[in-house]
């Protein structure tokens, strides 16, 4: 097993983010949202887009298009380096680490990391069959959507910890004075408890403000040398740190749990250990957090997972105000995934980019140096950390 | 003591795939026999099929039938399908550790008159699913068992 720091970490960054609009029907085909958000992020960070030589996205059942057609719509003189990965939400963290890893090495030189989906007008993840002999394990009996799965980890979740129903309340809650603050978010009325209790039960434990909204839209960040990004029109975020990780017992397709040995912890544990290493940073040194939220019991995973508060005490921890504006470890200051919209964790990142450049107008948080970024919520995912150069 | 009540019937169902290297599960199911993949090497149990022990990586693998015991790992009560076939909202399903080890999804019948609970004890019984009314599973409290009874 390797310890060593990987060589990319310190010496790369991310130089700017660009969206599409984030809707309910986009009224344009996923290209076009992709390449819409690609130019947005290359402008955004000042790179001419002839400088553009390498492309990574992701997509869940062929619910995007591949690098190459954006590639090809951008106009690119030669791409050096594309990548087209067949994942979900644990990928954005990863696709940064991959495109940095690229700079690093010599391969490319301003890598666009983008997702791009219609999630709402077209396929919904959360209805999609995969493919593969353990869907085979649950179909059947009609545990057939993400948010069913998702609430068994969840549960085991609250057994194991003693979380309560008024803790995971409390994340959506949380997040939602964030999104309030934030224009792209979908959802930006204030949430009451008594709203979020008489909203109607999803899948046990989850209410409809557990889970995140499928939406159609793009994100897209710019990937460059921490060399180049000195010279360029943002403040550089430097890749600080980085992890992926698939541990044993990890299961054989999407989301199959009938291996995974503890389902109250997720992969946040199994990579903390290495991405504070790398990072030279501690989770309680850190100034903020973004942390992938496809339904509230993902954050309370992380919190835990990553040690930025103790087992079991992250409930108590939103609850204590400290993740609001003005609180020591401000979380999710777009809404997360819950307000803002499911784009699958590429928001995620952003937001930390955007903060640590100082670019969230009233949300901003003040004085932030570092921030550590989420990707996925089950058996395996990703995570960075993030900070001002 | 032989059981005489009727066969429960789940009305929704999906076809799971069936491949040469899974039918020995899915043929298990039709003769009313659950088989887990038994690992020679390091003795452990586990479902679904694999072609190799998930926790030693051995190859040596047999299969051996299962007891049909086991407690409640986890659960989630569904009350809005997503999916036009599983109409018969609310129903549990309940992520059971079989006592040989191997885990297993399942319905819980009669879920309102022994909730679901962690360490719950279950025993599986064969139920038939969908319009071609298919041999599949389910899991009941085992009977004398509490909702109490927590791991």
């Amino acid at each position: 097993m390797t310890t060593r720091r990987p060589s990319f970490l310190g010496k790369t960054a991310i130089v700017g983010v660009g969206f599409s609009p984030i809707t309910r029907r986009s009224g344009h085909g996923v290209l076009d949202l992709a390449v819409e958000a690609c130019r947005a992020a290359a402008e955004d960070a000042g790179v001419p887009i002839s400088q553009i030589d390498g492309i990574a996205s992701f997509r869940f059942m062929e619910d995007s298009v591949p690098t190459q057609a954006v590639a090809a719509s951008l106009g690119l003189e030669r791409s050096n380096y594309l990548l087209d990965m067949n994942l979900g939400g644990q990928a954005p963290s990863y696709l940064v680490a991959h495109a940095a890893m690229a700079i690093e090495s010599g391969l490319a030189d301003h890598v666009l990391v983008f997702r791009a989906l219609n999630g709402r007008s077209g396929a919904r993840v959360g209805q999609m069959q995969p493919p593969g002999q353990s869907t085979g394990f649950r179909y059947p009996i009609g545990l057939t959507a993400y948010a069913q799965l998702i609430a068994l980890w969840g549960r085991r979740f609250m057994i194991a910890t003693g979380a309560t129903n008024d803790d995971l309340a409390e994340v959506p809650l949380a997040q939602r004075q964030y999104a309030q603050l934030n224009e792209r978010a979908m959802s930006r009325k204030p949430l009451t408890r008594e709203e979020y209790y008489e909203a109607p039960l999803i899948a046990d434990p989850f209410r409809i403000h557990d889970c995140t909204m499928e939406v159609d839209g793009a994100c897209a960040v710019l990937v460059s040398s921490l060399e180049a990004a000195r010279s360029l029109r943002q403040p550089p975020v430097v890749i600080q740190s980085a992890a992926y990780v698939a541990p044993r017992g990890s299961g054989l397709d999407f989301s199959d749990i009938q291996t995974w040995p503890d389902l109250s912890r997720n992969y946040t544990s199994a990579l903390r250990d290495d991405l504070w290493g790398r990072a030279g940073i501690g989770p309680k040194e850190v100034s903020m957090a973004q942390l992938y939220d496809c339904f509230s019991t993902s954050v309370l995973f992380a919190m835990e997972g990553l040690g930025l508060t103790g087992r079991g005490e992250s409930g108590a921890f939103i609850r204590s105000g400290a993740t609001l504006p003005g609180g020591r470890l401000p979380i999710n200051t777009n809404g997360g995934l819950l307000s803002e919209g499911y784009l699958h964790g590429m928001n995620t990142v952003a937001e930390a980019v955007l903060q640590l450049q100082g670019r969230c107008g009233e949300r901003t948080v003040p004085g932030a140096e570092t921030c550590v970024v989420t990707s996925g919520a089950c058996q395996d995912g990703s995570a960075l950390v993030l900070a001002r150069d | 003591m032989t059981d005489t009540r009727p066969t429960v019937h789940l009305p929704g169902y999906v076809e799971p795939e069936e491949t040469p290297d899974t039918l020995w599960f899915w043929d298990g199911v039709r003769r009313h026999e659950i088989l887990a993949a038994l690992c020679n090497s390091c003795g452990q149990r586990f479902l679904p099929p694999a072609p190799g022990c998930p926790t030693c990586g051995s190859a040596d693998l047999g299969t051996e039938k299962s007891s049909g015991r086991g407690t409640i790992l986890t659960w989630t009560v569904i009350h809005r399908s997503l999916n036009e076939l599983f109409s018969d909202v609310p129903y549990t399903i309940v992520l059971v550790e079989l006592e040989e080890g191997a885990r297993l999804f399942g319905r819980l019948l009669d879920a309102s008159a022994h909730p679901p609970a962690a360490g719950l004890p279950v025993q599986l019984e064969f139920v038939t699913a969908g319009p071609k009314a298919v041999p599949y599973w389910a899991f009941e409290a085992r009977r004398g068992a509490t909702s109490a009874a927590r791991d």
